[in-house]
């Protein structure tokens, strides 16, 4: 479990988060939404422990993160940023690779039946050998996830994974994550800019606007119009799916 | 092609440029005398290659060893594909740390007359000193570029110029020393190993060798400080532990490098890039194939510029120069087609 | 405009009446005009006065090269050492030194020669003197000076000549500089002015991008090949006296760009050469002159041009690269 408590943030002199104080159960998965400068970003990597809080603290497990090695965080908390760089020449094995890290002993091999079976998961077995550059934006999202899942943490923070991706790749993502989550068991904090796919995909909805936590609870209790004329400042509709219950915003173009 | 036969392949070209190394020079020996050197009790034929030539391949491959390694940790640790310690100041620093060093022994009149340019201090001294040079220099480097982070141009303009403003210093320096000394600085100023003796490679030798020890430990942090700061520490990277040790041991490499031959330009910038394409990404190979190839390199330099006009020779650092230069012209065009830099 | 001839008037009387045989500057001066056959004459009028007008007049030379290389390629980082030009021209000169022992005007062309090659690959590497960005030129320039200086190096150790020798010419200064020396560069040196001087209507087009200055009726690159002519003729003519010397020709016109405003730099580019000329001829004596006093005339002129020449770029870059980048 992770948990915010009193969390406030700061990104170059500029108070970005008040007084956050949020929970994160190790099963569920929570969305992050919000307008462009609410601090989602922020909030996920002072949760994953790469930006310190100007006051309050994130605890791992009933353990203050400030006070665990790297490693340890690691072991636990896996992180996707928004834009990761790949160094040059990397096949996609290679780059999977690297998720493990923080399990590894100092001389331990690297155990290739994990990586081949993660490998697989994804849906990247055929394009193991080839380059990471070479990669269509959806592969190497996958590739990435791939990468953090090899780390068996028992939380998955993604920072806007299908921004740059086209809506195929998109929804091929979060379904992957989706399916994962079932063999592997993890929970997962992402920050989604697209209010109906964080609906669709997350049970848990956290929504900031200017620092602070506007609204949180499941979609069905969250997602409301005027929530999202408070948030992004559009005329939506709310449709709840008759079959499903899955709830769709449709935006109003007229106006 | 496997990777163990490319090691193969390398090692056995070492081996060849060392037995060429030992007989070819200002007086080419025969392959009697070469041979003669391995023997338990040498002729004086073969005594004079080994005191003369043995040190200076043994020097060459532990510079070119070094300068490689430490060009491919700052190109990593930098992110700066064009980084090489002494375009950027980094063995000038180291150089000018010695050379104060030793205008200060003179001036304190316990120097002694004669040898090369460093034997004016205790040999055990000259790398931590040229360490000290080397660090506070990669300071001012960094301190001078950063600016909301490290622009790799930025870096390695002012790198540049704090070379030149380097060198005039240590210019100043030497030219204040008597002509015979003048003459050795100088050369060794061009990053030479003429008149090198084993006494002067050892020092450095070892500094290098623990340098060695604690990259090999930081080995799989160094593959994934490849990546952006932040991914590398979600892996769980200790980065303010990691980078600094590894910055340090660069440094310190270079340094140890500088302490044996002078500031030998352009082989931290060339090998790592050389090693990449032939052994590929993995930092291991690159490691191990930068370390091999650097000493290949300088060690065919200094036997090139032995050969070009005997008895004369061009400093091993002007051999590296020339070849260096165009190389990093290519780079510098290489990374103009990628963006924003 | 005329504190800056007093201090060029302070600067020399400095450098005349001090030495080995030192004078006041009444003494100097006097000597100036009737030489009395004494040793301090002597030193005033044989041995000083050439070495300063030498030093001044490269001064000038490099100033007024850096000056049109950061018109040329507008960037305000421009100066013939950075962008490999004093290199390629120390190497020509280098060449025709060692091999030819040639004439003064043979040393010129072949400094020229080496000068322009030298720009040319600078500009080629960096991308075109169109596209490419400030950085980039420097960058390109620091290879490009790097290979000269190595190769340079190289032909100087092939000749034979005493290291000290080869080592003092390369750092570049005025010893033993005299009235060969002179005579080789004033007459250029009077080209070259005239020739930048009369650009300067031109010049200030140039800044422009390519198409608006088209538009307004230039011929960009041709005057920019000419003013790049000029440039390289005035940093080779100031190599084959003085050796490669660094980093004047940024300072100067930068410094002369802050003296008499930016704006008026611009509108007035005969001004802010003319400053520019001035500020670089009087550095190069201090410089010159301190070297003489300071380091006992050990070390040539050319290694506090470059420490402090340095430092000073360091401190101006880092303004100007805040600004532009």
């Amino acid at each position: 479990m992770i948990e915010a408590q009193n969390l406030s943030v700061a990104y170059e002199n500029r108070l970005i988060l008040r007084d956050i104080n949020l929970r994160f159960a190790a099963n569920s998965v929570t969305a992050l939404v919000g307008p462009n400068g609410c601090g989602k970003s922020t909030l996920l990597k002072t949760l994953a422990g790469l930006h310190k809080p100007q006051s309050g603290q994130v605890l791992l497990q009933g353990h203050p993160l400030q006070a665990l090695k790297r490693k340890a965080i690691a072991q636990k908390i896996a992180y996707m940023a928004q834009a990761p760089q790949a160094p040059e020449g990397l096949t996609v094995r290679q780059l999977v690779e690297h998720g493990a890290f923080a399990r590894r002993r100092l001389f331990k091999r690297q155990d290739h039946e994990e990586v081949n079976e993660l490998l697989a998961a994804c849906g990247l077995s055929p394009l193991a050998e080839r380059p990471f550059a070479e990669m269509s934006g959806g592969e190497q999202q996958r590739a990435w996830i791939a990468m953090c899942l090899l780390q068996k943490a028992s939380f998955l923070l993604l920072d806007e994974p299908t921004s740059s991706l086209d809506l195929g790749y998109q929804i091929n993502i979060l379904r992957l994550v989706e399916k994962l989550r079932k063999t592997q068991h993890f929970g997962v904090i992402m920050v989604l800019h697209d209010i109906n796919q964080a609906s669709h995909f997350a049970d848990r909805i956290v929504a900031l606007k200017d620092g602070s936590v506007v609204s949180e609870g499941a979609p069905h209790e969250v997602i409301s119009s005027s929530l999202i004329q408070t948030l992004y400042d559009a005329e939506v509709t709310v449709q709840t799916h008759p079959k499903t219950a899955s709830i769709t915003c449709v935006p109003n173009y007229a106006g | 092609m496997a990777s163990s036969v490319k090691y193969v392949l390398v090692i056995a070209a070492l081996i060849l440029t060392t037995v060429f190394s030992l007989k070819l020079g200002a007086v080419s020996a025969s392959w009697a005398d070469v041979r003669g050197v391995f023997d338990t009790d040498p002729d004086a034929v073969s005594r004079a290659i080994l005191n003369l030539r043995w040190p200076r391949i043994v020097g060459a491959a532990v510079v070119g060893c070094y300068l490689a390694v430490a060009g491919l940790l700052f190109q990593i640790l930098l992110r700066n594909p064009l980084a090489d310690p002494t375009i950027f100041g980094v063995s000038s620093g180291a150089a000018l740390a010695v050379v104060i060093a030793m205008n200060i022994v003179i001036a304190l009149g316990s120097g002694t007359e004669g040898g090369a340019s460093a034997s004016y201090l205790p040999t055990q001294l000259v790398p931590p000193i040229a360490m000290g040079g080397a660090l506070c220099a990669s300071f001012a480097v960094v301190a001078l570029a950063w600016k909301k982070g490290m622009q790799p141009l930025r870096l390695l303009l002012f790198g540049a110029v704090l070379a030149v403003v380097l060198n005039g210093a240590v210019m100043t320096l030497v030219l204040s020393l008597s002509e015979a000394r003048t003459e050795l600085a100088i050369l060794w100023l061009a990053g030479s190993l003429y008149a090198r003796d084993i006494a002067d490679v050892l020092p450095g030798l070892w500094w290098g060798l623990g340098c060695f020890l604690a990259i090999g430990f930081y080995a799989r942090s160094l593959s994934a400080l490849r990546f952006d700061r932040d991914t590398a520490r979600a892996m769980g990277v200790e980065t303010k532990v990691a980078v600094p040790v590894l910055l340090l041991a660069a440094a310190a490499l270079a340094a140890s490098a500088v302490a044996i031959a002078g500031p030998v330009g352009f082989v931290g910038l060339l090998v790592p890039h050389i090693t990449r394409l032939v052994f590929g990404p993995s930092v291991r190979h690159m490691l191990l194939g930068s370390a091999l190839f650097g000493a290949l390199l300088v060690m065919l330099s200094d036997l090139v510029g032995r050969m070009i006009a005997p008895p004369l020779e061009l400093p091993v650092g002007i051999v590296t120069s020339l070849i260096g230069a165009p190389f990093f012209a290519v780079l510098i065009r290489q990374s103009l087609r990628k963006v924003a830099l | 405009m005329l504190g800056l001839l007093g201090l060029s008037s302070l600067a020399a009387l400095l450098s005349l009446s001090s030495g080995a045989y030192a004078t006041t500057w009444g003494q100097a001066l006097a000597y100036l005009l009737h030489d009395d056959g004494s040793h301090s004459a002597f030193a005033v009028v044989a041995l000083r006065l050439p070495r300063l007008l030498c030093a001044f007049g490269v001064g000038i030379a490099l100033s007024l090269s850096g000056a049109l290389i950061q018109v040329i390629v507008r960037n305000p980082l421009g100066d013939p050492g950075l962008t490999g030009v004093t290199s390629g021209a120390a190497f020509g000169v280098a060449l025709s030194l060692t091999l030819i022992s040639a004439s003064p005007i043979g040393l010129l062309t072949t400094g020229v020669l080496g000068g322009s090659f030298a720009a040319f690959l600078t500009l080629t590497i960096a991308g075109g003197p169109r596209a490419a960005q400030p950085v980039h030129i420097i960058l390109a320039g620091i290879a490009v000076s790097v290979f000269f200086l190595a190769a340079t190096s190289g032909v100087l150790v092939m000749s034979r000549s005493s290291m000290q020798t080869l080592y003092i010419w390369l750092v570049g200064g005025f010893i033993n500089r005299s009235w060969t020396e002179f005579t080789l560069l004033w007459p250029v040196l009077f080209v070259g002015v005239s020739a930048a001087l009369l650009l300067s209507p031109v010049l200030r087009l140039l800044r422009f991008d390519d198409d608006t200055a088209t538009a307004l009726g230039l011929r960009p690159a041709l005057w920019r090949a000419v003013a790049g002519a000029v440039s390289v003729l005035l940093a080779a003519v100031s190599v084959a006296v003085a050796g490669p010397l660094g980093f004047v020709g940024f300072v100067a016109p930068h410094l002369a760009r802050i003296l008499i405003s930016r704006r008026l730099a611009h509108e007035h580019m005969a001004l802010w050469l003319g400053v520019s000329g001035l500020l670089g001829g009087t550095l190069v004596i201090w410089a010159d002159t301190a070297s003489r006093l300071i380091l006992a005339g050990r070390a040539p002129a050319g290694v506090l041009i470059a420490m402090i020449g340095g430092l000073a770029f360091l401190v101006l870059a880092r303004k100007e690269l805040s600004l532009g980048k």
